[in-house]
């Protein structure tokens, strides 16, 4: 399974896979097109690390879960620190997700 | 909590906060231009994309997206000068079109890749403000600013380039593609309400295919069968194509305007009579099969049905009638199996056929076939065309047939040559005239014991099954009859002593109830008729028996319905001779006297003089009976001439039917007669008309004089065709009677008065 770097606007390199990313359609259209993203890496000079770690965890965690039969297996909660509440709604907002 | 919600940072924004909304409109505008020049992998997307989120942000969408419009218009109007100066080298063949429909394809490629970078403002700004997204817009432009002006180029280019295929019976798979490429692109663009290909190419490529095979086949002068096969070629040929560049929707519309190219020209409507003649001659459903499926089309279906019908209706005047001819017996049967055979071939043939799919069936009866309702139509015409001679023809096949069963034997076979006509009966329209003339004819066949009274019943039951009992009640009563008159023969016979019973003579009495037998009623001559005394006697003890037993009843001697059969022994050989009863009792006067003048017979029998004419008429010239010898040997009779009998008679069967003498009767007696059973039918009719007026107007209460006519018709078509006069005669009688009334009003309407 190939994966895809996304580097933070600190530089701070983050990989996930490629199926992860595609959850969010701007990424996807990112790693699909042929612009220079297309090599699999992504600068986001406007996310901090610290919000694209988050964001890297959802996207996984969306990935897992968005299919899921909650009656055949417990979907644990997503965990959103309060202090993050606003800057990962812009990011979602941006990302499309 | 209140300690940790002042924790939440306030991000900042997430888009370019330095640069001017001038400055970022710029980049857009110059990142279009490089990615409609298939230079994307120069760019980050994420900058771009940055951008655009940026700007949306800002409130800037309308500008963006002026700016998308503006900036694929002028990449695309320079390639539409390109083609202007390529178009002018006389260079527009498929080759170098495919060129073009390549970079176009790739064209909508970037266009995709465009909308990818304003996702943003597709979500935040187009949707919500009904605008149409990056994609559709920059086809809306593609659209616009390239098919529209080059679109007579491209259909020019692309229909001459499938009328070559068409042309070569072949295309090869590059041609193909781009055919394809180019519906596939026309029907990405909307137009109107429907998309580019479906309002402005398929019309004319429809039009185009027309054309095209029309000219291809005005100049093709092919005989029916290779038409037929050049036809096929070209349907499929055109078929497998336009299914390999057209989708099913179109594919179906080409078929439909290809049939009707192929179906409707001038050739193959000349052709299709013949090519359905030879299938029937040939007996080919697979060729018949393969005509009819030509088409679906309902107005084609009607064609090839008309040509079949035309066909069998050919086929059944070509059927000849000897009218000429004496041996009415052998013309009957020979143009009724002919008849038989023809609409069996053609019932065999058709039912073969599948004319399911047509929904014209006016009738509504789903359980007909259209194939056997066209079978009956037409033989139906062709019986009615043929008047009171077809109705003839078949009675006297039905005799002819029947009386055959007299001697028992084959009954079966002869069982199956009569119920093959049966299926004819029903379509007369005249048929109480039919059932009239057969039951004429059924009497005769009954009182002289001509045929088995077991087929005749089987007939009649044959005969109630097809046609219902209102026809058949009156030939159930005469079987009814023949069978009772058995029984009081057996009785009767059972009544008398031996010695009372005449030696040497046999006797069968037919007791018929009057209403049943199409006979006129006993005449005075009848009554009058002097019998031999051993006669007498006998018909005394019988007046007497039935009286004993059915004292309300009065019995009427009949004679001349009644036959005598009188062996005698002529010089050469032994003869039974067979006559009506009143001719019988002139022979036997010769058993007293050697010769006798026509007063001393009048006298003695108390036969009109008239009738006795007509007797010894037939006794003396008929020229298979001639039992008396006639002085002076003439062909009229005279009051002066003497009778002997003629010894030297011979015949070569021992029964010798003797022939009643009608042709050389005055003609107005025989007018008369058939003046009669016209007059009679007219009556019948006009009560039936009667009855029929007054059922419907009792349950209508009200109707106009068309409504009436119509139910009436219809009420009576399975008896006689209604005619306006008799309608009129109908209604005249009804008024004057006061069963109905007109309104005064309005005078086409009736009221029914109770």
């Amino acid at each position: 399974m190939s994966t895809v770097t996304l580097v933070s606007s600190d530089q701070d390199e983050i990989t996930i896979s490629r199926e992860a990313a595609s959850v969010s359609p701007t990424l996807k259209a990112m790693l699909e097109g042929p612009f220079v993203e297309k090599i699999g890496r992504i600068e986001l000079p406007t996310i901090e690390s610290r919000i694209l770690q988050k964001v890297a965890e959802y996207l996984e965690y969306n990935l897992r879960y968005a299919d899921a039969d909650r009656d055949v297996e417990e979907v644990p909660e997503f965990e959103i620190p309060t202090e993050m509440a606003l800057e990962l709604l812009l990011a979602a907002d941006y990302l499309n997700v | 909590m209140s300690s940790r919600r002042t924790k939440i940072r306030v991000p900042s924004r997430l888009g370019y906060s330095d640069e001017t909304s001038e400055s970022l409109l710029r980049t857009v505008g110059e990142a279009i231009d490089t990615i409609c020049k298939g230079e994307s992998e120069k760019l980050s997307f994420e900058h771009h994309y940055r951008i655009v989120y940026t700007l949306v942000l800002r409130g800037k969408a309308p500008e963006v997206y002026e700016c998308v419009q503006t900036h694929i218009a002028t990449v695309l109007d320079i390639w539409v000068k390109e083609w202007g100066r390529v178009s002018d080298v006389k260079d527009k063949n498929i080759e170098s079109y495919s060129i073009w429909m390549t970079m176009w394809k790739r064209q909508c490629e970037y266009f995709k890749l465009l909308s990818d970078v304003m996702i943003y403002m597709d979500k935040v700004y187009c949707k919500p403000e009904k605008k149409l997204e990056t994609y559709d817009l920059a086809l809306h432009v593609f659209r616009d600013h390239v098919i529209k002006p080059l679109f007579d180029y491209i259909y020019q280019i692309l229909i001459e380039s499938v009328n070559e295929s068409r042309h070569d019976q072949y295309a090869n798979d590059n041609c193909v593609n781009i055919w394809r490429d180019s519906v596939d692109l026309m029907e990405k663009l909307d137009d109107e309400k429907d998309n580019y290909f479906a309002t402005h190419f398929e019309p004319i490529f429809l039009f185009e295919t027309k054309k095209y095979y029309e000219s291809e086949l005005n100049g093709k002068n092919l005989p029916p069968v290779q038409l037929l096969e050049h036809m096929k070629k070209l349907k499929q040929f055109e078929y497998a194509l336009d299914c390999r560049f057209l989708n099913a929707d179109s594919t179906a519309k080409v078929t439909n305007v290809l049939d009707k190219v192929l179906l409707w020209n001038q050739n193959f409507l000349e052709a299709a009579p013949s090519l359905i003649r030879l299938a029937i001659d040939e007996g080919n459903v697979d060729l018949m099969k393969e005509l009819a499926d030509l088409s679906s089309e309902e107005r084609y279906a009607i064609n090839i049905l008309d040509c079949i019908k035309k066909c069998i209706s050919d086929d059944a005047n070509a059927i000849p009638i000897d009218t000429g001819s004496r041996k009415k017996a052998q013309v009957a049967t020979q143009w009724t199996t002919s008849l038989i055979a023809l609409y069996d071939k053609y019932h065999d043939f058709l039912k073969q056929l599948d004319f399911r799919h047509l929904t014209f069936q006016r009738d509504g009866s789903g359980e007909v076939q259209i194939n056997t309702k066209l079978l009956n139509d037409v033989f139906s015409n062709y019986l009615n065309g043929q008047g009171k001679q077809a109705i003839e023809l078949l009675t006297t096949y039905l005799d002819v047939f029947l009386k055959m069963t007299q001697a028992r034997r084959e009954v079966d076979r002869i069982k199956k040559d009569l119920e093959a006509s049966v299926k004819l009966f029903k379509l007369f329209a005249e048929k109480d005239v039919f059932i009239n003339t057969f039951k004429l004819q059924m009497s005769r066949r009954l009182l002289q014991h001509r045929s088995s009274t077991d087929v005749e019943r089987w007939m009649v039951k044959r005969l109630k099954e097809e046609m219902g009992t209102f026809f058949t009640s009156k030939l159930d009563g005469m079987l009814r009859d023949i069978g009772t008159s058995s029984e009081l023969l057996r009785l009767f016979r059972n009544s008398l002593d031996e010695a009372q019973w005449p030696k040497d003579l046999d006797f069968r009495p037919q007791i018929l109830t009057m209403t049943s037998w199409p006979f006129q009623p006993p005449t005075n001559s009848d009554f009058e008729l002097q019998l031999p005394t051993e006669l007498e006697q006998l018909k005394l003890d019988f007046e007497s028996f039935y009286t004993r037993k059915y004292t309300e009843r009065t019995l009427q001697w009949a004679h001349n319905l009644g036959y005598i059969e009188i062996g005698f022994q002529f010089d050469a050989s032994y003869h039974e001779l067979s006559m009506p009863i009143p001719i019988g009792i002139v022979f036997l006067m010769f058993e007293k006297y050697d010769e006798l003048t026509i007063e001393m017979i009048e006298e003695q029998t108390n036969i009109p003089s008239q009738e006795l004419h007509k007797h010894l008429l037939s006794l003396t010239i008929a020229p298979k009976s001639r039992i008396l010898k006639k002085k002076p040997m003439s062909r009229t009779i005279s009051s002066t001439d003497k009778f002997s009998i003629n010894y030297s008679f011979s015949a070569p069967a021992r029964k010798v039917k003797v022939q009643t003498i009608t042709g050389i009767l005055p003609p107005s007696r025989s007018d008369s007669a058939v003046d009669l059973v016209q007059d009679t039918l007219k009556r019948e009719r006009l009560s039936e008309i009667n009855a029929a007026v007054v059922r419907i107007m009792k349950a209508g209460q009200h109707l106009t004089h068309t409504e009436l006519m119509n139910k009436v018709t219809l009420e009576l078509e399975s008896r006689f065709p209604l005619t306006g006069s008799t309608f009129k005669k109908s209604l005249n009688y009804l008024l004057e009677k006061e069963y109905i009334q007109r309104d005064p009003e309005d005078i086409s309407i009736y009221h029914y008065i109770s």
